[in-house]
């Protein structure tokens, strides 16, 4: 039981862990390359293929 | 203890309206960035690492994983995680090596149907496109369902008595409508965003939509993890019998015998994972939206994060409402089917067991709705309904491609402009809105949440799986194979209950005692395909076109 149990443990705090670093690793990384695609598209570059 | 007690209040309301006029604007405001049908379809393929992570995680945490997750975690405790772990090591294994999805981004296609006939033939674009399209419905089937029981659930929704006069005297319905015309006004708004605004509203409602949902988890993680106490977490295994271990076909838990997973469940949902990890067409879409390969790949290694927190996370507040109505047997009781005088399961006519009072699927919102307060219970339910909102968006615009890219335009004589292509879109958009309205809200189905969704997948990923990876790797990889393949996952759909029911009494009306459940039924469907792909491709290999035979010279 100790094994299985600590296996659980570990991808229930890897997941809340991961969840918070990722909201505050990628979100104004996020918001910066959506105003670049943003720009992007308003540019209205010809279709890709 | 009242189950329906609920700290939602008309604030709550508030606050979860405000969320949704937001959405509103947004979609609006994206329609002028649309210009072409890559635009409309695939954002114009600018989507660099973070805002594709962002966007990805937006639609892979819907509600209906929340809430098949958290419906796991209260059915099969700990067990239940194996999906979180399967999904983990498949998610690093894929962006670790690019298996598939780095090839896949080079082919520069839209949607997988438009690789079949870069690969294959138009043919095999358009019936791979319908398959895709009668999987991926059938599979939105019970969103709007799950959407419902955990709004009902968690604000304590009673239908107002003038609504029930008038739906009975009007139209002799005596079922409860409230809800359901919610429901019908979300789905509404999603329709209203995507079709004016396609993948560029898409994406940016889902970043919206990833910071408000991921907040909303860490937030109501909290809440769990404080109401329970750890002593409580420990106690379900240690005092209340909870399921641990993955391997026993045992659910401990339960009265029924063998409802657990076991060695054939894991097998089957690793088949399952591991091919819908990489084409499930909504994923898969996203992947095909990023700058290029090396980003796309990037994409899956980064996604191991996120799809680790859409799965453990649900799952503990599942274990959580577990160990919270454990205090209350006669209340847990009414999550279980009942039983009769002598303590066994109470059976049906047919010698079924009586489903339970209260669906498992709605321990997770009732149990968050006595613990979360008022005002943050707004907040997270905005995210839930994010999240309902999220995935919805991006399924119905992945299907809506799929029907104007791969059947509409390959069976037409000319070519279709990109305004009659984002015109088809957004009319198959509202079509498939409305097959999900009257089938998936209005028809009733019994079925276990993501049990359906696994066989309901598998239609398509049987077939897509030996279609893809063989076409990518496999030179001799013909026409006639992946017509047998995708054909062949048809087969899947044998592994609903109705029809696993049909072909056991089938199997034993020919004389065969053999007894098979539908993770067997599923395996099935995968090992049809994949035989019918490599000898449908060996028999009748592809005649070469000049072209091809000129390169090869």
């Amino acid at each position: 039981m100790t094994g299985w149990m600590t296996l659980w443990t570990i991808l229930i705090v890897g997941g809340g862990v991961g969840l918070i670093g990722l909201l505050l690793g990628v979100s104004a990384g996020a918001v910066r390359e959506l105003k670049e695609t943003l720009n992007e598209l308003s540019e209205d570059k010809p279709d890709p293929k | 203890m009242d189950l329906y007690r609920t700290n939602f209040t008309s604030f709550d309301w508030g606050i979860v309206m405000a969320y949704l006029v937001i959405s509103i604007f947004v979609g609006i405001w994206a329609n002028k960035y649309v210009g072409n049908i890559a635009g409309y379809l695939v954002a114009g393929r600018t989507l660099r690492i973070r805002l594709a992570l962002a966007t990805m995680t937006g639609t892979e945490i819907g509600l209906v994983t929340v809430m098949y997750s958290s419906e796991l975690g209260f059915s099969q405790q700990y067990a239940s995680l194996y999906l979180a772990l399967y999904e983990f090591v498949i998610l690093l294994f894929v962006g670790l090596s690019g298996f598939i999805v780095y090839r896949l981004r080079q082919t520069n296609v839209m949607t997988i149907p438009e690789y079949y006939e870069q690969r294959y033939s138009r043919g095999v674009r358009i019936l791979g496109g319908v398959m895709m399209v009668l999987s991926g419905v059938l599979n939105m089937g019970l969103f709007l369902k799950a959407g419902a029981l955990f709004l009902v659930s968690v604000t304590g929704f009673t239908e107002p008595q003038w609504l029930s006069d008038f739906m009975a005297a009007s139209f002799d319905y005596h079922e409860p409508v409230g809800l359901k015309l919610i429901m019908t006004g979300l789905l509404l708004l999603v329709l209203f965003y995507t079709v004016l605004g396609g993948m560029v509203s898409v994406v940016i409602t889902d970043l919206i939509q990833f910071m408000v949902l991921g907040l909303g988890m860490v937030v109501v993680t909290g809440f769990v993890v404080n109401e329970v106490g750890l002593d409580g977490f420990s106690n379900v295994v240690t005092q209340n019998n909870g399921y641990f271990d993955p391997t026993q076909p045992d659910n401990p838990s339960t009265l029924k015998e063998a409802d657990g997973v076991g060695p054939t469940g894991m097998t089957a949902q690793a088949v399952v994972l591991f091919v819908a990890l990489m084409l499930w067409p909504a994923g898969a879409s996203r992947m095909l939206a990023v700058k290029d390969s090396d980003v796309a790949q990037k994409l899956y290694l980064w996604s191991t994060i996120p799809f680790l927190a859409r799965r453990a996370l649900p799952v503990l507040w599942g274990i959580g409402a577990f160990a919270f109505f454990a205090l209350h047997p006669e209340i847990l009781a009414q999550f279980h089917p009942p039983v009769d005088a002598a303590g066994s399961l109470a059976l049906n006519e047919q010698g079924s067991p009586l489903p339970p009072e209260v669906s498992p699927q709605a321990a997770m919102p009732l149990f968050l709705a006595k613990v979360i307060p008022t005002g943050l219970l707004g907040l997270v339910t905005a995210g839930m309904v994010a999240a309902f909102m999220s995935t919805h968006d991006s399924y119905l615009l992945c299907w809506s491609g799929v029907i104007t890219q791969d059947i509409v335009a390959p069976l037409r004589s000319s070519p279709l402009t990109d305004r009659q292509r984002i015109l088809v879109t957004r009319i198959s958009i509202v079509l498939i809105g409305l097959a999900l309205l009257f089938w998936g809200l209005w028809y009733e189905v019994s079925s276990d949440l993501w049990q359906y969704m696994a066989v309901t997948g598998t239609v398509y990923l049987a077939g897509v799986f030996p279609v893809v990876a063989g076409g990518l790797y496999w030179k001799r990889s013909s026409s006639i194979g992946a017509y047998l393949a995708l054909i062949g996952g048809l087969s899947g759909i044998l592994a609903l209950g109705p029809c696993v029911r049909f072909v056991n009494e089938t199997l034993n009306a020919i004389g065969l005692s053999l007894k098979l459940n539908n993770s067997q039924l599923m395996m099935s469907a995968f090992a049809i395909s994949l035989v019918g792909f490599v000898v449908g491709s060996l028999a009748f290999p592809d005649r070469l076109s000049p072209q091809t035979e000129e390169g090869q010279a």
